[in-house]
């Protein structure tokens, strides 16, 4: 895995999306990305649909989807600590 | 949002997923690994995070899949439905829709009807926290930035 600064963004020689948002990850600098520009309107799931189910490792060891919280609600926080 | 989730246990779950850098620092810069991606998600405890916390690939995938805005929130119903999704976290605009998710679900459960409509809310928020402080100094610029160039 190779990482290049190219203007205020790092790129990778793998896993990077076509898409703008994967053109426009791990930035060096903060950049409003398109979806913040448009208010969220445009990018993710909507309302009203299903959410779609993923695996993450988590920081206390194994591995926690998303199905496996189904029979309750569930508030999903995505963030960072800056 | 950690005494949203207090007041919610054994209610609903608060899955945290730590994504990218929004204003990368002097201490916590852009991710250049996974194993540095670990470590700073495991930084959160030390300030306090006590839920659940998982962390996303080193670009993104779930985060892009989801959006990928800096610091958003789903509400998720009972049955994994997107109830509510915001593009900044307010724990109360969380707490209001979590009682009424649970509320209805209730009264589904009792035989009661639950209509539903959509509904759009455009929120503000007041700027100039010091959150990114905990980037460092250059965090601090970069959000300071942000504020005036929009």
């Amino acid at each position: 895995m190779v990482h290049k600064a190219e203007g205020n963004l790092l790129q990778t020689t793998d896993d990077v999306s076509p898409e703008f948002l994967g053109r426009d990850y791990n930035l060096i600098i903060w950049k409003q990305t398109r979806a913040e520009r448009e208010y969220f309107r445009n990018e993710g799931p909507r309302v009203g649909t299903l959410a779609p189910n993923f695996e993450l490792p988590s920081i206390d060891g194994g591995v926690v989807s998303l199905e496996s919280m189904r029979g309750m609600p569930v508030v999903l926080e995505l963030g960072s600590m800056t | 949002m950690e005494k949203l989730a207090k007041d919610f246990v054994g209610k609903a779950h608060f899955p945290f997923m730590y994504v990218r850098e929004a204003h990368p620092g002097e201490l916590y810069g852009a991710h250049q690994s996974i194993e540095q991606k670990f470590r700073h998600a495991r930084a959160f405890r030390e300030y306090g995070v006590e839920r659940h916390i998982l962390v996303d690939s080193l670009y993104g995938k779930i985060h892009r899949q989801y959006g990928g805005v800096s610091n958003m929130t789903y509400v998720l119903d009972h049955t994994g439905h997107i109830a509510f999704r915001a593009e900044w976290t307010v724990a109360a605009d969380v707490r209001a829709v979590l009682e009424e998710v649970i509320e209805m679900h209730e009264t589904r459960r009792a035989g009661g009807r639950v209509g539903l409509y959509y509904r759009e809310i455009l929120g503000m928020h007041r700027t100039g926290s010091n959150h990114p402080f905990l980037g460092g100094q250059q965090a601090v610029a970069d959000m300071q930035r942000a504020l005036r160039d929009g």
